[in-house]
């Protein structure tokens, strides 16, 4: 059974849904891009409801597909997407969507569980429960599919320190199945944009960590997905490097590609369009960096940070 | 001395934690002495032979079943003339054949010599020779007998008779379970101190040990101590099971087979404290004491290939291995059942290269990082 | 405290520091601030006396880091910059080691560390591999703390922690200076330099600036605003077109746009984007931060190649 509300657009908080059902649980989703506003409520049976506030002019977009449920405006949407190891649950059934060309910030203290419901949306780790939808694909059944329309860019490793920067560009171009004429253009086109041309030749544990990290994110964005990772990317890079690597992130945003960021910076959280925040498994918070600060009635995202993951202590300001 | 008690405290909590660590010191003496034993044996068993008698006499008979009568060979009764051989050889039906004369008693009686043709299969020339070997002793063995029957006057005198001095038997057990624990000894002592001193190096603990006021040498005999007591358990266990399990002869003095398994595990260390102050990381350490210790160990210290038949220069360098030294050593304790007054050698050479190593290792152990 | 002076350290062709030389009070925390790579991990090293300076000196509480180095080594904490325990011991077993390698007991010098072990106490008995990486930190630092070191040297300390934890350490670390410990400090964290009495800002191997944040942050040499509009992408890119030498650069919620005139005014800014056609347009005077210090010290000495730039032949033409 499927039903479909509209909802006036002016009614695009929570609040305008109404009472719950009992025995149902909500989780929404909020995009200020498209002032779309999704808001579901589905029970922990096949039953579930959804309200849309677009204006009905539009082609609503119907999930046509009974069995994903998806809705294919978001290009990341998870529904109760769980991971347990053993007894432990270190994600634990976490619900949310992200829209095309969003700056989406997930963050969370260490243990959080933010590294394995990463895994779960890049199709490196197997979901336990729930289920979630990456670039148009199930990411626990098209795990392949997933792999080949997404970026993936981590702190840890990126690029072989071993391979000459050119080495590199190619590598990965093979690796996505690129045709060598377009990794031949898109090589020259890419050290060019990063300045990079007169280095073409040197390994890449030759060059700092900012530039390296700069063409870490280039090669990820090599095959043009549509949604690119970024696993705390900009970890020990200076500021102005860090600088200049948002401004790549925002680039990209504004040509449509959709970015998951995880930071320990909480400055870069503000650079977010909306921003994730989760706790022991949950997401706690979920909105813009404007509306976080105002619900937690703070001024800056790191004491937002600061109330959900440790209720019970005040802030400490520096003197 | 607290300081020192506390360290291998930790040393032993590292071993017992560590699953794999465990697996390689307990697991790997155990296994290696098994594999070799049971699998890797150089007896030979029911080789398949092809016996060609054109013309089966009362002699050509009584060979035949002296050849078959141990368990070394069996016949393979198919086959039975010449041109089947060369077919029988390639399906690997057969190892060796014995090509039989026409006539074989009617020639032995007139002409006094008649040919008897031993074929074996090379591709294998191991399991050949050692064949042909038996084959041969015991034609050999088939010649006297028949001339003590047949000729008592001439040659009654002539009686060879060939004897293997303390393996009779020639059983593979006892090379293998002196080799198997020079191998384990080297392992144990060598590789596992050089990774887990690497292994600090690459946690970044042994920035802090060194800014700790312990002594280069306190590090040392720390990370040492707990290998050479797990050494000495191993050599223990290796002795055990080729007692045991393989019947290996045990005639000397116990107390100065450990007394000499402690010396090469001392050099063995030295070694591995050698390696880890020039291997940056684990895989360093693995690769160095894998390619520069077990295979020369394996191969040039005379465990697997006898010494005798290497070129010189391979045999000079396997003169610079402590396993060269230790095999013979354990051999002859074990085997021979001989003391110090005929060991002395090889145990001054240990001695040296004791000293020797000890003293390149504690000048290389640096208090800094480099 | 820590007296450096002129040290230099190079790694083959590659010049780690560069004529280093800064002086640390007793008592105080001197925070060495600069993104990966710019040699603090090596100075570090050097006044641990694990590495020797290729030239220079340095002494700490009067003892050289070269020749007194045996002695030195007790007088010192050391943290280095990786998890630097053993990951199969558990919490207090880990406690118990650093304690016997220094030849002290955790119990005799257990008041040095309560406030911090409260906190590990319900972990005793897990591997220190098992802990969160706050609760990792916390664990290192107590045994960096065990044999009562006079000088404790923390490198980057905040790695690959969370915030909050990051906060929280820092409030143990103010504690720890509170009761007569000196504290050097590394972070690649800019907002962290608040928390020390004195910085440096390290940058490929040089020092750019010493002094206190807010004497920093004073001397910020240009005027400073924060701009909001709806397309943060776009509006940074029009206001670096604004004026030649003015700096533009996201920095939280806003935008921070640093003019080198005095003259202009929040007004000037407003127009200025209005024309350009943006939405939402909100300018202000900022106060500089450490951050912004830091990003005008960079650009500024751009010329000079201190910017994050590959080594070598190219750099130089």
């Amino acid at each position: 059974m499927k039903v479909v509300f509209r909802w006036p657009a002016t009614a695009s908080r929570l609040g305008a849904v109404g009472t719950i059902p009992p025995g149902f649980t909500r989780s929404y989703s909020y995009s200020t891009a498209s002032r779309l506003v999704t808001h579901r409520l589905f029970s922990k049976g096949s039953i579930y409801l959804y309200l849309d506030d677009r204006p009905t002019d539009q082609p609503t977009n119907r999930p046509t597909d009974q069995q994903t449920n998806r809705l294919n405006m978001n290009i990341i949407e998870t529904h109760s997407l769980t991971k347990k190891f053993g007894d432990f649950k270190a994600v634990d059934a976490i619900s949310f969507g992200v829209e095309k060309g969003e700056i989406f910030g997930f963050l969370g203290a260490n243990g959080a569980g933010k590294t394995t419901a990463l895994k779960m949306l890049i199709g490196l780790l197997k979901p336990t429960g729930g289920s979630a939808m990456v670039a148009g694909y199930d990411v626990e059944k098209h795990p392949d599919q997933v792999k080949r329309r997404i970026g993936y860019m981590s702190q840890k490793f990126s690029l072989y320190e071993d391979l000459t920067i050119t080495e590199n560009v190619r590598l990965f171009g093979g690796i996505y199945g690129l045709p060598t004429t377009e990794i031949k253009e898109k090589t020259a086109k890419l050290l060019d944009r990063l300045e990079l041309a007169p280095y073409a030749k040197r390994l890449v544990s030759e060059i700092p960590l900012g530039w390296r990290q700069k063409l870490a994110f280039s090669v990820a964005m090599l095959h043009d997905p549509g949604v690119v990772f970024l696993d705390e990317p900009t970890s020990g890079v200076d500021p102005l490097t860090r600088r200049q690597f948002w401004d790549m992130i925002y680039e990209a945003a504004h040509a449509g590609v959709t970015l998951m960021v995880t930071t320990h910076y909480m400055d870069e959280a503000e650079y977010c369009d909306r921003v994730s925040i989760m706790v022991d498994g949950r997401i706690e918070a979920l909105d813009t960096p404007g509306a976080l600060k105002k619900q937690f009635g703070t001024t800056t995202m790191d004491e937002v940070f600061t109330r959900l993951a440790r209720p019970d202590q005040k802030v400490n300001h520096v003197d | 001395m607290n300081r020192f008690l506390a360290f291998i405290t930790k040393e032993f909590r590292h071993i017992l934690r560590d699953r794999r660590t465990l697996m390689i010191l307990f697991g790997m003496p155990v296994i290696q002495v098994l594999l070799f034993g049971f699998v890797l044996n150089n007896e030979v068993q029911n080789a398949r032979v092809a016996v060609i008698d054109p013309s089966p006499d009362h002699e050509s008979r009584t060979l035949t079943h002296k050849l078959l009568a141990d368990d070394i060979f069996k016949l393979a009764p198919d086959i039975t003339s010449l041109n089947e051989l060369e077919g029988a050889f390639r399906r690997n039906e057969i190892k060796m054949a014995m090509v039989l004369p026409h006539d074989f008693a009617g020639s032995l009686a007139k002409v006094g010599t008649a040919t008897v043709q031993i074929i074996g299969d090379a591709s294998d020339p191991n399991t050949a020779s050692t064949l042909v070997q038996y084959a041969q002793s015991i034609l050999l063995n088939y010649q006297q007998e028949y001339n003590s029957r047949n000729l008592p006057s001439t040659a009654t005198g002539i009686k060879v008779e060939t004897r293997m001095r303390y393996n009779p038997e020639m059983k593979s057990v006892y090379n293998f379970v002196p080799g198997v624990m020079t191998l384990i000894l080297m392992l144990v002592s060598a590789m596992m101190t050089s990774i887990t001193i690497a292994r600090e190096k690459e946690m970044g603990t042994m920035e802090v040990l060194l800014v700790s006021p312990l002594k280069p040498i306190q590090i040392i005999l720390g990370k040492t101590t707990p290998y050479l007591a797990l050494s000495f358990l191993n050599a223990a266990v290796v002795v055990v099971l080729g007692v045991v399990v393989f019947g290996m002869p045990l005639k000397g003095s116990v107390l100065l087979l450990a007394f000499e398994s402690i010396l090469y595990t001392f050099v063995a260390l030295s070694l591995g404290i050698f390696i880890s102050t020039k291997a940056k990381d684990q895989m360093g350490a693995m690769f160095m004491s894998a390619l520069g210790l077990l295979m020369p160990t394996m191969l040039l210290s005379g465990f697997i290939f006898p010494r005798e038949s290497m070129p010189v220069p391979l045999q000079v360098i396997g003169n610079a291995i402590p396993a060269t030294w230790f095999i013979p050593i354990v051999k002859g304790i074990m085997i021979k059942g001989v003391g110090l007054e005929s060991l002395w050698k090889e145990t001054l050479v240990l001695v040296g290269m004791a000293m020797f190593f000890l003293v390149l290792s504690l000048r290389n152990f640096k208090d800094r990082l480099e | 405290m820590i007296n450096v002076l002129n040290i230099n350290h190079a790694f083959g062709d590659n010049q780690a520091l560069t004529d280093i030389s800064f002086d640390v009070q007793a008592g105080e925390i001197f925070g060495l601030i600069g993104p990966d790579g710019a040699g603090k991990t090596t100075l570090f090293r050097i006044l641990a006396t694990l590495l020797l300076p290729g030239s220079g000196s340095a002494t700490l509480n009067g003892l050289d880091v070269v020749r007194d180095y045996k002695t030195l080594r007790t007088r010192i904490g050391y943290m280095p910059g990786r998890f630097s325990l053993y990951q199969d011991l558990t919490v207090d077993e880990n406690l118990q080691f650093f304690a016997s390698v220094f030849g002290v007991t955790v119990e005799e010098n257990r008041h040095l560390i309560n406030d911090i072990y409260v906190q590990l106490e319900p972990f005793k008995n897990r591997r220190a591999g098992a802990l969160s990486g706050g609760m990792k930190q916390k664990l290192a630092l107590c045994c960096a703390l065990i044999h009562k070191p006079q000088i404790l040297m923390l490198d980057e300390p905040g790695t690959g922690v969370d915030p909050v934890s990051r906060r929280e350490f820092w409030d143990m670390l103010r504690r720890l200076r509170d009761g007569g410990l000196t504290i050097l400090v590394s972070t690649p964290y800019m907002d962290e330099a608040a928390w020390c009495n004195r910085v440096a800002l390290v940058q490929q191997g040089h020092i750019m600036a010493i002094d206190t944040p807010e004497a920093l942050t004073a001397a910020f040499p240009k005027k400073l605003f924060a701009v909001r509009a709806v397309d943060k992408y776009r509006l940074i890119n029009d206001l670096r077109s604004m004026e030649t030498g003015a700096n533009a650069y996201a920095f939280g919620e806003f935008a921070h746009f640093a003019s080198p005139s005095a003259k202009i005014q929040v007004a000037d800014v407003e127009l200025f984007l209005q024309k350009k056609g943006h939405n939402g347009v909100e300018v202000k005077e900022a106060e500089p931060t450490v951050e912004d210090c830091f990003i005008d010290l960079m650009t500024d000495d751009s010329q000079q190649s201190t910017v994050d730039s590959p080594p070598g032949e190219i750099t130089l033409k």
